[in-house]
């Protein structure tokens, strides 16, 4: 048996993290980096860029109406991103919207995924009938028109930015849950589940050990890509009056405000889509990075 | 195994044992090399393999998992997986260098003039087309057949591999046939074009060794009707012998030996091809044991300077570390690349077939235990399925899988149940461990009913059974390390501090014959599967458990890890008095590890007895059957070794 001793050649470069082999693919080194230093900037562009340029949130003047990018506006104002149709600075007003929309594209989505990941767990591991029940309960809920639910929440509550959370989550979940079930029902088959019964693990257990590190990858994708969906979502919201007053600026009412102007003036729905797009392409590169730098079987591919 | 001698020799000694010559030759692979693009950067994966194949011939390709043998055929295909590429040698097909043919070119020969039969037939057919559309599809893709045309085609082909009833079975899917029947219609389909070249891979590993032979036969009975020459890619030596003229071993991406399968059996040359042959389990008799390869076959990715078998090779002197050997002919038609090829290196010095444990030494460890209650016992276990329900929910169709089964397992014995995929084994040892529930009977662990064991009770029957699964691949959570897997059990008990577990996952680690330094913080995709297996013992030991519960504990390891495996089986049980319960459809394996052997059969246990009893003096048909099935698949093995 002493010579199975030196058969034993696990590999060196399960060391430092980072890996020894680089990938050849240049952009990987980039990563996680550059989406890091796009979402810090819009963070602080969201807590300082109000206090940058001298004009308020809503305030207006009709003769600066539609002033494009970089020139004087009809009131001789200077604006840096031009102004809106009712001649509101865009630059603070994408400031004050930055404050509203990572703010609902995290926090909505993060109770989305929590909602959904422990309904899709809870049918995917327990009995059958469970099962049943939680998966009609999300049928149902994807089968309810999403808006109808932001309405009922405003009829309830008085809209606020906490109503577009809960908006957001209880619109966004059942996505999670479908996911999150089906990969569950496959693990929970697998022989590593089988084996933690015989060593006398609980259900509880098993989840947490189990489970859940090994359907994170798929939940983290799905969050970094809804995240644009959820900043879209609070502006639908907003505009059925269930979250935060039409004076108040977001990135997605932004876009609705400005969509019928959107032949003659472009930048009132170019210039907020750019900043979601900038948002949802970090935050999915930054996912894809976690996703990859936690699973231990992609080390050294990095 | 006299059984088996009437239906060998025929292809070992009628057909040519020479090397194909001149304008016979159908493929010729020119000293191939090929090497793959990785993030670990460039693996050479083939060394410089040569080999040749005439019509009419069969030519069969033996290795372990990453031996190249399966690269090989890619090569062949033109089908190489992405970052792959050829730095040297051709493939030279039908006169024509694949190498040179566009991709148009050589769709249209794969289609036509090669038929491809793969490993998984559930996995080769298309389970939303009916059959006939399958079977037919490259006569209307390359024949240029119209649709009722390859019906009738279709019909034929059917009835040509075997089938009863084609006219009516053309129009079924594939879900309504057996795994062999599959098999068969994946035959079918690769034939259709009548082609010139039929390959091969693994064609009956996923199939039951009752209908494993039967395959075989038909393979060649269709290669002997085409003329056509047949590649056959297979781990195991046995299956080979019973179907190949000539065989060729590959080791680490080079040929280490070409012979007539005959002479490969009888006068091997090359170390690793006699290990291979002697690390058969089917060959020995009760008690004996063997010596296996040791270690594992070198990582591509590691560049070596001499013989890749060097540092796991007997005869190894210092030459082999630092020159390759080249492949010569050491007689006619047998060539070798081993430095010490003429020095008539003899297989039982090498791997020597010792008698250590002999039967009576084993007899009387059940007896130490015998007083006691058996560990594990199944009482009049049964388990139905139920298959479909009535509007109400009762079941209105059911599927026994298990009928009333009596078994006892006690601490010191080896029990292995035996039988095909469907034949219950593993419903039984999953009611055995709790994860199913019987419908009806019981389950004991050391007397009581484990439906109705306290807190108390339940921990100790956590505690004294433990269970090694078959898929060393996915036995583990891939994102734990190796010391949290072997730790868990402790774990969950609760009864020793960190400190404790710590180092009792060491001990065990090292009484598998692991490195606990080395391996203790790898993830488990780091390991081979042998390592992994080892792992999983480890892990089942860490308890100090009464019973290990085994599930096709080696069969999914390369045939060279599996009798270390079996090895390290019999130490532990020898070592530590802990019952072993196993199950298995490799009758090789468990003659080589049991005491007592239970054969099932459609959900009832068919026959029971020491192994001795079973092996040679089978009382029920079903047995018989099996037996002479085995022997039969591997034919010219058990009479070359006589």
């Amino acid at each position: 048996m002493n010579d199975l001793t030196n058969a034993v050649s696990p590999p060196e470069q399960a060391g430092r993290p980072g890996g020894r082999i680089r990938s050849r693919r240049p952009g990987r080194r980039v990563l996680p980096w550059l989406p890091m230093a796009v979402i810090a900037l819009l963070t602080v562009f969201a807590v300082v860029g109000p206090w940058l340029i001298p004009y308020g949130e809503s305030q207006g003047s009709l003769p600066g109406r539609l002033a494009p990018p970089f020139r004087t506006g009809g009131d001789g104002a200077f604006h840096l991103l031009g102004t809106d149709q009712l001649g509101r600075d865009i630059f603070v007003r994408l400031a004050y919207g930055a404050r509203v929309s990572l703010l609902v594209g995290v926090v909505g989505v993060a109770l989305a995924c929590l909602i959904g990941t422990m309904v899709g767990l809870l049918a995917g591991i327990l009995n059958k009938s469970v099962d049943a029940a939680l998966m009609r309960g999300t049928d149902v809920a994807l089968s309810i028109p999403g808006l109808l639910i932001a309405i009922l929440l405003a009829s309830i509550f008085t809209p606020s930015i906490v109503t577009v959370f809960v908006s957001v989550g209880l619109l966004l979940w059942p996505t999670y849950a479908r996911l999150i079930r089906g990969e569950v029902l496959v693990l929970k088959n697998s022989d590593f589940v089988a084996l933690a019964r015989v060593a006398g693990c609980s259900t509880w257990k098993i989840i947490v050990r189990h489970l859940l590190p090994n359907v994170l990858p798929s939940i983290i994708v799905l969050a970094t890509l809804q995240i644009g969906a959820a900043v879209v979502l609070e502006a639908s919201i907003s505009f059925l009056g269930v979250g935060l007053p039409p004076n108040k600026a977001s990135w997605g009412s932004m876009i609705d405000q400005g969509r019928q102007y959107m032949s003659t003036s472009w930048w009132l729905t170019a210039i907020p889509g750019l900043f979601i797009f900038l948002a949802v392409m970090s935050f999915n590169a930054l996912g894809d990075w976690a996703r990859v730098r936690f699973d231990p079987r992609l080390e050294g591919r990095r | 195994m006299n059984t088996s001698d009437a239906a060998v020799p025929r292809r070992a000694s009628s057909s040519t044992t020479q090397p194909p010559q001149g304008e016979d030759i159908l493929l010729s692979i020119h000293g191939l090399s090929l090497s793959i693009d990785t993030a670990r950067g460039k693996l050479s994966i083939l060394h410089d393999v040569s080999l040749q194949l005439a019509r009419g011939e069969s030519l069969g390709i033996v290795g372990e998992s990453g031996s190249g043998k399966s690269m090989t055929v890619n090569a062949v295909l033109g089908l190489l997986p992405l970052g792959a590429r050829i730095d040297a040698g051709a493939v030279v097909f039908l006169g024509k260098d694949m190498g040179a043919l566009d991709e148009k070119a050589k769709r249209a020969l794969r289609g036509s003039r090669i038929g491809t039969i793969l490993q998984d037939p559930t996995a080769s057919l298309n389970p939303a087309l009916r059959i006939g559309h399958q079977v037919s599809e490259p006569l209307r893709v390359h024949g240029g057949a119209s649709v009722s045309e390859a019906y009738e085609a279709a019909v034929d082909l059917i009835e040509r591999v075997g089938i009863p009833d084609a006219q009516r079975r053309v129009r079924q899917y594939p879900h309504q046939f057996s795994g062999g029947m599959r098999q068969r219609i994946v035959g079918a389909s690769a034939i259709s074009c009548k082609p010139d070249l039929l390959i091969a891979d693994e064609p009956t590993t996923a199939l039951d060794v009752t209908v494993q032979a039967a395959y075989l036969d038909l393979l060649s009975g269709l290669q002997a009707e085409l003329g056509a020459g047949l590649l056959f890619i297979s781990h195991d030596l046995g299956v080979v012998s019973r179907i190949c003229d000539r065989v060729a071993v590959m080791y680490a991406g080079r040929v280490v030996e070409t012979a007539a399968t005959r002479t490969l059996f009888s006068s091997a040359r090359h170390p690793y091809t006699m290990g291979l042959v002697s690390c058969l389990p089917s060959i020995t008799e009760v008690g004996q044991r063997l010596t296996p390869i040791p270690g594992n076959p070198p990582d591509p990715a590691e560049g070596q300077a001499g013989c890749p078998f060097a540092n796991r090779c007997p005869a190894a002197v210092d030459r082999c570390a630092s020159e390759v050997p080249a492949l010569r002919e050491i007689a006619p038609g047998h060539q070798v690349a081993c430095h010490r090829a003429d020095e008539g290196l003899q297989t039982q010095q090498l791997w020597p077939v010792t008698s250590s444990i002999t039967v009576s030494d084993r007899d009387d460890a059940p007896e130490r235990f015998a007083r006691t209650p058996p560990t594990l016992e199944l009482s009049r276990a049964k388990k139905m399925f139920t298959i479909k329900r009535t509007l109400l929910g009762t079941p209105s169709v059911q599927f026994c899988a298990v009928d009333s089964v009596n078994l006892q397992v006690f601490r010191g014995e080896s029990v292995s149940v035996v039988g095909e995929s469907g034949s219950g084994k593993t419903t039984c040892i999953r009611m055995a461990l709790g994860l199913e529930q019987p419908t009806s009977g019981v389950v004991r662990f050391a007397g009581k009913d484990i439906a109705r064991l306290d807190r108390q009770g339940r921990r100790e029957y956590r505690r004294r059974v433990q269970a090694v699964f078959q898929d060393p691949y996915t036995s583990f959570n891939p994102r734990m390390s190796i010391a949290r897997v072997v730790a868990e059990p402790l774990m969950e008990l609760g009864d020793m501090s960190r400190q404790d577990i710590s180092t009792r996952v060491d001990q065990v680690l090292a009484q598998v014959g692991l490195e606990p330094r080395r391996v203790r913080d790898c993830f488990p995709h780091q390991l081979s599967g042998g390592q992994r297996q080892r792992v999983a013992i480890a892990r089942a030991l860490s308890t100090e458990p009464h019973c290990l519960v085994l599930d096709e504990p080696v069969s999914a390891l390369d045939v060279s890890i599996r009798v270390q495996i079996l090895n390290l089986l019999r130490d532990v049980q020898q070592d530590t008095g802990v019952g072993i319960l196993s199950i298995s459809h490799d009758l090789g394996a468990v003659k080589y590890m049991s005491d007592r052997v239970i054969v099932m059969h459609r959900g009832v246990f068919v026959e029971e007895g020491t192994a001795e009893q079973v092996y040679h003096r089978p009382q029920h048909e079903y047995t018989q059957k099996l037996l002479a099935d085995a022997a039969a698949g591997h034919g010219v093995l058990h009479a070359g070794m006589q």
